[in-house]
């Protein structure tokens, strides 16, 4: 440019004259310059924009500054125009540049955020199901202990029953208590007849809502008026014993037979001694009891 | 020798008067400023200046048209400035929908943040 114009000078000044006509206008381009650095200041300037696009602020100064060299060199309007509008386009992207940076880094920050606290709510999630299982295998302890409870109790009454020669008739059940045994002509146990009268205060404890029938029984020696007395004793002596080991009085009914309902002959010793005997009626659960029928 | 080179003298001078007229200089054809701002262009569409800088990208293209016409005419500068402001009209079409998709995603991932934080807190 500066070389044509300088040998335009020279030998033609009607050419030199319509290159200057057409080049120059110093206002209209002070015009253009000052409104691209403005516009450049606006959307490049902020410190943002450096830290965050830099190359981009880099290429929109350049732009900017190739204007201001044209303009001061007078290059013409149209090349001025084409400057200013890259510089515009350069400057706004720089800035676009540097928002989409910002945003990115922010997006990162934010998932890292996110994944923390979904961390946090799995961690929540786990500890509850934790606490959840914990409480479900402790509930499940219980009910197991409880089991073997009711089970070893179960066997403890089928040892029970066993021991006191149970027996389910239409009555009730029918304990034999054929290991207590009385003195001879006497209301009083025979030593040792102890445990048995335990066993069943025992089992009396563990249904407590059953009612029982206490029934004294003697041999035939004797006479009948007087053994109907003495089996009345008997069966009173068991009632007062239980009463003693806590069952309730009000549960148990007494009734004497005398020397009736024998379980052995009377003509031997052995079998007197199995008729002097009580039999205890535990009646079914709800019933009343059923008296012996002769 | 010196007749021929006054002469030459005379013609370039003219020739040149001309050129400076109807654009300060002249250039060669080359269509490579076309290509690039075309691909420009294509690569703004790519990542959704359709939707997310339509305006950008309808100045970008209707620049690259200017510089296609200039290019028919031969004014091969004019062609050459249009091809460039529509690379940067394209650049800045890409750049303004990468940043509008940005700012898209950012207000999802802050959104359900949101919604983490108050599941947190309702616990």
């Amino acid at each position: 440019m500066n070389y044509f114009t300088k040998k335009l000078f020279i030998p033609s000044a009607s050419a030199a004259m319509i290159v200057l006509s057409g080049c120059s206008s110093t206002a209209v381009n002070n015009e253009l310059v000052s409104s691209a650095e403005q516009h450049f200041n606006q959307t490049a300037g902020p410190n943002s924009v450096r830290e965050y696009a830099p190359l981009k602020y880099e290429q929109a100064k350049e732009s900017l500054q190739k204007l201001k060299s044209a303009a001061e060199s007078d290059a013409d309007e149209s090349r001025l125009e084409h400057l200013a509008y890259m510089s515009r386009k350069h400057s706004e992207i720089a800035l676009q540049q540097a928002k989409l940076k910002k945003a990115e880094k922010s997006i990162q920050q934010a998932e890292v955020n996110r994944k923390d606290l979904l961390l946090a709510l799995k961690s929540e999630d786990l500890e509850q199901t934790k606490q959840r299982a914990d409480q479900l295998a402790s509930e499940k302890q219980q009910a197991q202990s409880q089991l073997e409870q009711m089970k070893a109790k179960n066997n403890q009454m089928a040892q029970l029953l066993n021991e006191l020669k149970a027996k389910e008739t239409e009555r009730g059940l029918v304990l034999t208590l054929d290991s207590i045994l009385f003195e001879l002509n006497k209301a009083t146990l025979k030593s040792g007849s102890e445990r048995s009268v335990d066993k069943l205060a025992e089992f009396l404890k563990s249904y407590p809502d059953r009612n029982l029938l206490v029934e004294g029984f003697t041999d035939s020696t004797g006479e009948e008026s007087y053994n109907q007395q003495l089996s009345r004793d008997r069966a009173e002596a068991i009632q007062s014993e239980l009463i003693a080991k806590g069952v309730s009085p009000e549960r148990i009914e007494i009734k004497g037979y005398g020397e009736q309902f024998p379980v052995a002959t009377n003509e031997t010793r052995a079998g007197r001694q199995m008729n002097r005997r009580v039999e205890v009626i535990v009646a079914n659960k709800g019933d009343d009891l059923i008296e012996r029928r002769r | 020798m010196n007749t021929i080179r006054h002469n030459i003298g005379k013609l370039s001078t003219l020739a040149i008067a001309v050129a400076m007229v109807s654009g300060c200089t002249s250039m060669a054809p080359n269509s490579d400023s076309l290509v690039r701002s075309e691909s420009s262009i294509k690569q703004a569409k790519e990542v959704g200046a359709i939707e997310h800088a339509p305006v950008e990208l309808k100045q970008a293209e209707s620049k690259l048209q200017k510089a296609q016409d200039a290019f028919n005419k031969e004014d091969y500068k004019t062609s050459l400035e249009f091809a460039l402001e529509a690379e940067a009209s394209a650049d800045l079409a890409e750049v303004t929908a990468r940043n509008k998709k940005t700012q898209l995603a950012l207000d999802e991932v802050q959104k359900s943040i949101q919604t983490l934080k108050q599941q947190l807190s309702n616990r």
